[in-house]
């Protein structure tokens, strides 16, 4: 292993590194601002030069940018001599001369960046005389922020949003001392990943703007680690709270997921929980017609249980958003045969068979990191920038790792950013994006559009090319085999290939071409991996509960002779027709809805439950891998409001006449791992309660936090007495183990003098790598693998258009399809509108103009909507805005006529 | 004596055309280049001629060219670019040359391109140089039509094609690597160093760009060979150079002489000396970005060499002369004020220091100096030296601030102390 | 939109490279030439012809010191203010200049015919000081000639070829 000494200390290195990265590494404290780990190196900033010594002997050496240096063994450097100490100070001051002194009430004062490395290079006196520049702001939409003044001009947000996000609306404007950071005029910034933009400033430039508006100091939020709660990626955050409201969501570094970067549904989204249609209280509605009206706890627990005592057949309703607690109680409480999936048709279908897929093929499942990581990529019909943005993301950081692989060649170390990006000009040639329509990744990757179906057979055609044993699907014309030959070629030239798809497009087809792909290339001996993007955060905990289909109960539930049904946190307008919505209604004389917000189900539900939201409560989800996560409870209100499981746990105690069940999360946890075998391995995912370090549990609040007693001043004069959280390792307090906890229990980041977002470098290991106390992840399909692969053998006939009839599909939107994030108040500005894509083609035949209102409709139900064009689309095929509130729910893929709508547009 | 670069330079009558200049023996050396010798030869006739780059930093052109990289596995795509990009305050050879005799400087890139194996060539054009490009053009019209431009120059396998491209005027685009991202269309901000242009430079494509005058140098020593060109110049350097000299003096212009012309040569007897009445107080012996000379430098030789042995630079050669009625610190504002203004922002020393120094020179001149301005400017000139920043601009800016205030020290504190520029009435 | 004119000129300069955003700076300048300056219209026309965002081009263009984003007057001046200009007289043009014009540096006469610019060293030092007008370069300029040489372009745009008039 290269050593490497700095200030005459051995230090053990990775090659390749440079020596900024690696006295990081190593935990040193040296200044930077233009490198960051998930940017690379630019020399830009200057401010983490060290003193480079020819030899031994050498006291003066040369002055060098440790971030453009590369580490060599035996290299001999200083932080601490006098010359670079200086001069790292002189940077500072420069720094200072333009930026504000308004420390004090600035966004970021508290967790700057520039105020940890002004204070580590120790300038501290102003002599700069002269006026200082200014600029003016922006204005860039509901999420960020923008305050040009106090601009230090290290280019990270450009390189981070243009290079990494790939974002073409930010960019550096002018040059010398004027050079300035923006748009080319107000207006929404539109990268999906925008937000991320606040972590990646080093200063207050971009700031949080939800978080401004209602305005804390970040060393008085108290937080705890969390998942969030919006896709299928299970992306670690940090929701911080104050007051009972959540006021910002952090970035939690995972570099198996998210590393540095969250999507804005993740960052923005979860202030629903601090929405008007929160629901704070239990409502009680005596006949379906009647006003509801509020109940207490103990009245809620009377009504219910006595619901539940009367009924004849009582079923529970399970919900892919609710954790695997929640279902698991609620499975408990109405017997397996009771229990269902809480799903739409499609839905219930495309899991059971992606759970098939990845639960017993050979292929095991990527994570986000293997993504990244990839040698080739192959996305079949996913728009991921809509269903799991995240992943979106995670392909563009392959494409610049293999860039990095493609300047290794002449000698361009990977972290040399420009160099790279200077040397590499062209698109991916081993990433393959096919979807229906635009995927966002076109800059990129080699992209086309194509009919799902027609998705489907270039993906049997692949898995053919690569194994003769899949079956090719027939007419496929001579370009379309050309691509799926050249595809097939490089996919068989990777060692760590991931094929990507997902059930956004309800296509049962693409989930089997994609396993046949990825079991060919297994079969070959390559280590593929594969990737489905699944609805919700909890879709693969669910379908882990052996629930019956949704649609199950609606075909028997006439004679079923239901009584109460049981909706956990799902609200079933968005699984059902209004038809059919209307027949369970009309079928099922008691529903009971549990959920943390106001919804359909909720409004026509006999009884309505209030429960806690993923911020006041503990859970697991399992996320679209098959990883097992815990997120945990940020606070608890005053008027406290219980977990799904405990209100469910305690109807059990009632009915069951079980008075001490499931004391804990503990309790439930064990019995929960008990009963499904597939969650066996679960316990080592998570710590229990008992958990402590050096006899003390992890604090959720930091050392700074301040106010205890004068939060409640109006209320008592006293401190009152910590909360006491019986389900997990952390406390609601500043006090208790000051250490770094185990990875999943990390509330918070911070060391001392790294009071910014930079402090996860304290963390690490290594820079970018794992955390120093990472847990290994539980991921539930990597072991118990068939070797035997049986092929999927029914392509999909290649789509025919039916004349006067548009097959239609259900479109995503990362802003609105969520309905939860919709909630949101900085997400509700930025709603995607209800629209019908259809192709150029089909608009000009039509003679429909963006805009121009039509009925669709399907079977007997019509949709009158704007028509949106999408020119890539294939001719006779539309895609039908889906999970935008105030949309009826549509079954998809169905066919429809679609007529220009009488009225005007 | 021999003057190779300017011979067909006259400025009353235009420049040759292409049949005068072939006639003149232009376009000889392509002849012969890519008749009769291996790229690689060429390269090895150029390095052993000793000719240095002629755009200031006095780099030996044929190393340059040898970095390369040649044969099979090279990149079939390469690129050769000639940097017209004058933009140095107080130089202006290469507009002579490009006025004068745009064909010398196409015969030049040719024997480059060749030498290299460059497919694609550009002549990266200052912006405000119209006269130069409308000469250019057609020059490069003509050799198109001639076929020395195009697929298969005079029948051989070698290939080019050239394009005039104009600036849209940046200092830093002379920075080589700047250049380059100027030519991509991209903000000229200079790139990092490794990997350097020959390995990946226009759009990731191995690069050579060359000075016009080094170019120009090239068909002579094609020509006429090693020891002929070596016997050019006076001293160490080989070949001649384009000196020129502005300022208030007699005569001032510019002037093909051999390398090594001492400095009071080029004051005393090309430009006549100083104008009636004044004295001479210092000089910047090539552009702006070198350092002050005071008389003691005047013998000093103009070339690389001897002006690297006494720890100085000669730049360009482009000599700008200040007298003793000129305010020295004025000068130096100027200067400064040049630099801050052009400083690209990508770096932080450069781009908040030279606004510091220009600010505080500013503040100097006016009458509002302090006295610690003069340790704070003497700091900034030890702190954008070579290392701390990430190009030569601000090391450029700091060499006649460093000299300037050694040399003018008086007149920086009269200043201060008087409140008020003393040079002013 | 671009003109007919403007897109075949741009098409031209497009063929000089492997990537058309490569000539962005030449479309912006193209465009400058027939309009005087870039609007924000334009900038978007360009930025649509070449397939970037209105951003990326301003961002670029906005680097460079001859691409006029605001409006300018039919004749634009731009006099070196750099060293050597400096030396020989520099100020006292300026001077003239702005007494002659009643304009200051950055401004533009009421008629629109002058926008007075300052540049930097236009490599001409020998014959300083100097300025342009346009396309045309003057030097050896004294507070004499400097006025006949406004007078000539106060009538109509002159158009030159040679270096000095």
């Amino acid at each position: 292993m290269p050593t490497i000494f700095i200030d005459d200390k051995p230090y053990f290195i990775k090659e390749g590194q440079n020596l900024l990265h690696a006295a990081l590494s190593h935990g040193l404290d040296l200044p930077y601002f233009c490198w960051h780990p998930g940017l690379g190196s630019v020399g830009a900033c200057r401010q983490c030069a060290v003193q480079h010594f020819k030899d031994a002997e050498d006291t003066k050496g040369r002055m060098v940018m440790s971030c453009m240096t590369p580490a060599t063994d035996g290299m001999r450097v200083s932080i601490e001599h006098e010359t670079c100490k200086s001069f790292r100070a002189d940077v500072s001051e420069w720094m200072m001369t333009n930026h504000p002194h308004d420390c004090p009430v600035c966004d970021e004062g508290g967790e700057c960046h520039l105020q940890d490395m002004t204070v580590m290079t120790g300038h501290n006196y102003r002599q700069f005389r002269f006026k200082k520049r200014t600029f003016n702001n922006q204005k860039l939409g509901p999420f960020v922020n923008h305050e040009m003044n106090r601009c230090i001009t290290c280019y990270r947000c450009v390189r981070y949003y243009r290079d990494v996000a790939g974002g073409t609306d930010l960019n550096s404007f002018a040059s010398s001392n004027r050079v300035y950071f923006g748009r080319n005029e107000d207006g929404t910034l539109e990268n999906e990943f925008s937000g991320n933009l606040v972590e990646v400033c080093p200063t207050g430039v971009f700031t949080d703007k939800p978080f401004k508006a209602f305005f804390n100091r970040k060393w008085d939020l108290q937080m705890a680690p969390s998942v969030c709660q919006l896709c299928s990626l299970g992306c670690n955050i940090i929701p911080g709270e104050r007051f009972e409201s959540i006021r910002r969501v952090q970035n939690r570094y995972n570099h198996e997921i998210n590393d540095y970067f969250l999507c804005d549904k993740g960052r923005f989204g979860h202030s629903f929980v601090n929405s008007k249609e929160r629901l704070f209280v239990s409502m009680w509605r005596q006949k379906a017609k009647d006003v509801a009206s509020e109940i207490s706890q103990e009245e809620t627990f009377q009504s219910a249980t006595k619901l539940l005592s009367s009924s004849k057949r009582t079923v529970g309703i399970g919900s892919p958003r609710a954790s695997l607690e929640a279902n698991f109680a609620l499975r408990t409480l109405v017997g397996e045969d009771n229990f269902y999936d809480g799903l739409s048709r499609h839905d219930s279908v495309l899991l059971s068979k992606v759970k098939q897929i990845v639960q017993r093929g050979p292929a095991l499942t990527a994570s986000l990191q293997n993504v990244k990581e990839a040698d080739a990529i192959l996305v079949l019909g996913e728009d991921l920038i809509n269903t799991a943005p995240r992943l979106a993301l995670a392909i563009r950081q392959n494409v610049i790792h293999m860039a990095q692989k493609k300047a290794a060649a002449v000698g361009i170390a990977a972290w040399n950013d420009l160099a790279v990006r200077n040397f590499v000009r062209e698109k991916s040639d081993t990433v393959f994006v096919v979807t229906a329509s635009k995927n966002k990744l076109e800059d990129v990757a080699a992209s086309f559009q194509l009919h799902p179906d027609n998705i489907a057979c270039l993906g049997y055609a692949i898995a053919h090319e690569l194994n003769s044993e899949v079956e090719l699907p027939k007419g496929m014309d001579a370009d379309l085999l050309a691509k799926a030959r050249l595809i097939a070629a490089v996919l068989r030239e990777a060692k760590n290939p991931v094929i990507i798809s997902g059930t956004s497009l309800y296509t049962e087809a693409l989930l089997d071409a994609s396993a046949n792909v990825a079991w060919a290339l297994c079969r070959q001996g390559s280590s593929a991996r594969i990737c489905y993007a699944l609805p919700e955060a909890n879709s693969m905990g669910l379908s882990l509960m052996n629930a019956k289909p949704l649609s199950l109960l609606m075909e028997e539930i006439v004679a079923s002779k239901v009584s109460v049904a049981i909706v956990l946190e799902n609200d079933l307008s968005r699984r059902l027709s209004s038809e059919n919505l209307g027949i369970f209604f009309k079928n099922i004389p008691s529903v009971i809805a549990l959920d943390s917000f106001q919804q359909q189900t909720v409004r026509q539900s006999k009884l309505a439950v209030a429960t806690c939201s993923f911020s006041e409560g503990t859970g697991t989800f399992v996320n679209n891998e098959g990883r097992v996560q815990r997120y945990y409870s940020v606070f608890e209100r005053k008027e406290k409001i219980l977990e799904s499981w405990r209100i469910l746990r305690d109807w059990i105690r009632k009915s069951k006449k079980k008075a001490s069940l499931w004391k804990n999360l503990d309790e439930i946890t064990d019995d929960m791992c008990r009963e499904i075998d597939t969650l066996s391995a679960f316990d080592q995912a998570i710590y229990r309660a008992s958990f402590q370090i050096d006899g003390q549990k992890i604090p959720r609040e930091t050392n700074g936090y301040s106010g205890r007693t004068a939060m409640v001043a109006n209320l008592t004069m006293h401190e009152p007495k910590p909360l006491v959280d019986v389900d997990s390792p952390l406390a609601h307090s500043m006090e208790g183990y000051e250490g770094q906890p185990p990875s999943s229990l990390i509330p918070f980041f911070w060391e001392p003098g790294w009071n910014s977002v930079q402090s996860v470098n304290k963390y690490q290991k290594e820079i970018g790598g794992e955390l120093k106390n990472q847990q290994p992840a539980v991921r539930l399909f990597d072991k118990q693998k068939s070797k035997k692969i049986v092929f999927f053998q029914r392509p999909p006939s290649l789509f025919k258009q039916q004349s006067g009839k548009w097959q239609i599909f259900p479109r995503y939107f990362i802003f609105g399809s969520e309905e939860r994030a919709a909630l949101s108040l900085a997400i509700s500005e930025h709603l995607s509108v209800p629209c019908i894509g259809i192709g150029h083609e089909d608009a000009q035949k039509q003679k429909w103009l963006p805009g121009s209102m039509v009925n669709v409709e399907i079977d007997s139900k019509k949709w009158r909507l704007p028509v949106v064009i999408h020119p890539e689309l294939e001719s006779g095929m539309a895609l039908m805005a889906h999970g935008l509130a105030g949309m009826d729910y549509a079954e998809l893929p169905s066919y429809a006529c679609i007529r220009l709508s009488e009225s005007a547009t | 004596m021999d003057k190779p670069l300017t011979k067909n330079i006259q400025l009353e009558r235009g420049p040759l055309n292409i049949d005068d200049y072939i006639k003149a023996g232009g376009y000889l050396s392509v002849q012969k280049a890519v008749k009769s010798m291996a790229p690689s030869e060429v390269t090895k006739t150029v390095l052993e001629s000793g000719l240095m780059g002629r755009g200031g930093a006095g780099v030996s052109t044929g190393f340059k060219m040898g970095a390369v990289p040649m044969g099979e596995h090279a990149s079939k795509i390469k690129y050769l670019i000639a940097n017209a990009d004058e933009m140095e305050p107080g130089t202006f050879k290469d507009r002579l040359l490009l006025e004068g005799d745009p064909h010398q400087l196409i015969e030049g890139m040719l024997i480059s391109a060749y030498a290299i194996g460059a497919t694609t060539a550009y002549i990266f054009l200052r912006g405000e140089y119209k006269l130069a490009q409308k000469r250019l053009e057609a020059s490069v019209a003509q050799a198109y039509a001639e076929n020395y431009l195009g697929q298969n120059i005079l029948g051989s396998n070698f290939s080019l094609n050239l394009y005039v491209h104009m600036s849209a005027g940046r200092y830093i685009c002379g920075e080589e690597t700047a250049l380059i991202n100027a030519l991509e269309g991209k903000r000229a901000t200079p790139r990092a160093k490794p990997p350097f242009p020959p390995i990946s430079g226009l759009w990731g494509k191995p690069t050579l760009v060359q000075n016009v005058e080094t170019l120009c140098n090239l068909p002579h020593i094609i020509n006429h060979g090693v020891p002929w060109y070596k016997a050019l110049g006076k001293g160490v350097d080989a070949g001649t150079k384009i000196y020129g000299v502005s300022g208030k003096v007699k005569r001032p212009g510019a002037w093909e002489l051999p390398m090594g012309t001492t400095a009071r040569e080029l004051l005393e007897v090309h430009a006549g000396g100083m104008k009636e009445g004044l004295q001479f107080k210092a000089l910047l012996p090539g552009g702006a970005s070198t350092d002050f000379w005071g008389s003691d430098r005047l013998d000093t030789p103009m070339d690389f060499s001897s002006t690297a042995k006494i720890g100085t630079r000669m730049g360009t050669g482009t000599m700008i002369v200040l007298d003793d009625k000129t305010c020295p610190i004025g000068m130096i504002l100027n200067l400064e004020r040049f630099f801050k203004q052009e400083s690209c922002g990508w770096c932080t020393p450069c781009r908040d220091g030279l606004s510091w120094i220009a600010e505080t020179l500013t503040a100097i001149e006016n009458g509002e100096g302090q006295t610690q301005d003069i340790s704070i400017l003497a700091r900034h000139a030890r702190l954008l030296g070579p290392g701390s920043t990430f190009c030569a601009l601000a090391p450029g800016a700091a060499s006649p601030l460093q000299t300037g205030l050694s040399r003018f020290k008086e007149e920086f504190e009269q200043h201060i102390l008087t409140k008020k520029c003393p040079y002013q009435h | 939109m671009l003109s007919t004119e403007e897109t075949h000129e741009i098409d031209l300069e497009i063929k000089k490279f492997p990537y058309k955003q490569s000539a962005c700076l030449e479309a912006l300048a193209i465009v400058q030439h027939h309009r005087g300056y870039v609007s924000n219209e334009a900038l978007k026309a360009v930025a649509q012809y070449l397939e970037m965002s209105e951003t990326e081009l301003d961002g670029i263009g906005t680097f460079y010191n001859l691409i006029y984003r605001k409006p300018v007057g039919e004749n634009v001046i731009r006099i070196c203010d750099s060293v050597s200009c400096w030396i020989l007289g520099y100020e006292k043009i300026k001077a003239k200049i702005k007494n002659e014009l009643g304009i200051d540096l950055g401004q533009t006469t009421p008629d629109n015919r002058f926008t007075l610019l300052p540049t930097q060293c236009l490599g001409t030092c020998d014959h300083a000081p100097a300025l342009m007008i346009g396309d045309d370069l003057h030097r050896d300029l004294d507070e004499n000639n400097v006025v006949q040489i406004l007078k000539s372009y106060q009538e109509k745009r002159v158009v030159k070829d040679t270096i000095d008039g």
